[in-house]
């Protein structure tokens, strides 16, 4: 393998502060990207990334010509495709809303309507659906929040891109650097423990399902969860059938 | 009150350019925990109405209070 690692192509190598004898001879740290070095405002950060995107999958093509190739490679190739085609459409979105004008829109969607009837009352108001009468106890909550989001709703913003955030991207990182065999870790270079394992995953799964899309092999796609509570959906009826059975708290 | 495009704006800068994943705040490293923590804010705020998330008029999204 060669030309696999992007992380020192993203700037010019330079000497570290303490000079070459510090680290020993031919010790080289890169320079931080450009990207890095202040605070952007929208459109560079989206440019930044777009570039940043490019030069993943233009390294991967660059090394991909061993006797390697494969299934695995391809779904690679395709997955650093589609993260450089979602960084695109983000800076598209970007450009857009500034040549329009426009203070920069977070979003773009419509929200699945089911979904905003479950909020809670204050969220429900402000989201102008107030006329939906008031429910009581815990059991009526629970199965509102269990009916909220079917399939359907999910269905319904699959096919449109999250805007606000990069979520192939988002998924790329947890699986390139924090996937260890033992479990989920933090950062590349921290232990995996139950609490990163945990809250990995689940950024994991509520980010597939944001995009409509899992990186990797179909396998690799998790259950959904209520983003609320981050319960998966099964459990989430489970409760709700077993609090029905029971009579109302006083 | 929140202020939700305010809450929008934060958010998304909180996703690395680079890494792709996620810090708790500004100039700290991405930690994978906060894919959940930061990244699932988005299906919640996506719930909202559109111009729940739209700052008003000449309203700023600057990350310092002013």
């Amino acid at each position: 393998m060669r030309g696999r690692r992007g992380c020192c192509r993203a700037g010019a190598a330079r000497s570290p502060p303490g000079g070459e004898e510090a680290y020993g001879a031919r010790c080289e740290v890169p320079d931080l990207p450009a990207a890095l070095q202040e605070a952007r405002p929208p459109l560079q950060c989206a440019e930044a990334a777009a570039a940043a995107a490019q030069g993943s999958l233009d390294a991967f093509l660059a090394a991909g010509d061993d006797a390697t190739a494969g299934t695995a490679q391809e779904l690679a190739r395709q997955d650093l495709r589609a993260v450089l085609d979602s960084t695109l459409s983000h800076l598209e979105h970007v450009r857009s809303s500034l040549s329009s004008g426009a203070a920069a829109q977070p979003c773009q969607l419509q929200p699945p309507p089911s979904l905003t009837r479950s909020l809670g009352p204050q969220m429900r108001a402000s989201a102008a659906l107030a006329t939906e009468p008031e429910s009581d106890g815990a059991a009526s909550r629970l199965h509102a929040l269990s009916s909220a989001v079917p399939g359907k709703a999910q269905q319904a913003t699959k096919d449109a891109a999250p805007r606000m955030y990069n979520a192939l991207a988002l998924q790329l990182w947890i699986l390139v650097a924090c996937q260890t065999e033992l479990g989920l870790r933090d950062k590349p270079g921290k232990s995996p423990d139950y609490y990163h394992t945990c809250y990995c995953l689940s950024g994991l799964s509520s980010s597939q399902h944001a995009a409509g899309r899992a990186l990797g092999l179909p396998s690799n796609t998790l259950a959904a969860a209520d983003p609320r509570l981050n319960v998966t959906y099964d459990r989430l009826h489970a409760a709700a059938a077993y609090f029905d059975s029971h009579p109302p708290l006083p | 009150m929140l202020d939700l495009p305010r809450l929008a704006a934060w958010a998304a800068q909180r996703q690395s350019v680079l890494e792709g994943g996620f810090n708790g705040r500004t100039n700290k490293l991405a930690d994978g925990c906060y894919s959940f923590w930061q990244g699932a804010l988005f299906p919640l705020l996506r719930a909202l109405p559109l111009d729940a998330l739209t700052p008003q008029q000449g309203a700023s999204l600057s990350l310092v209070w002013a």
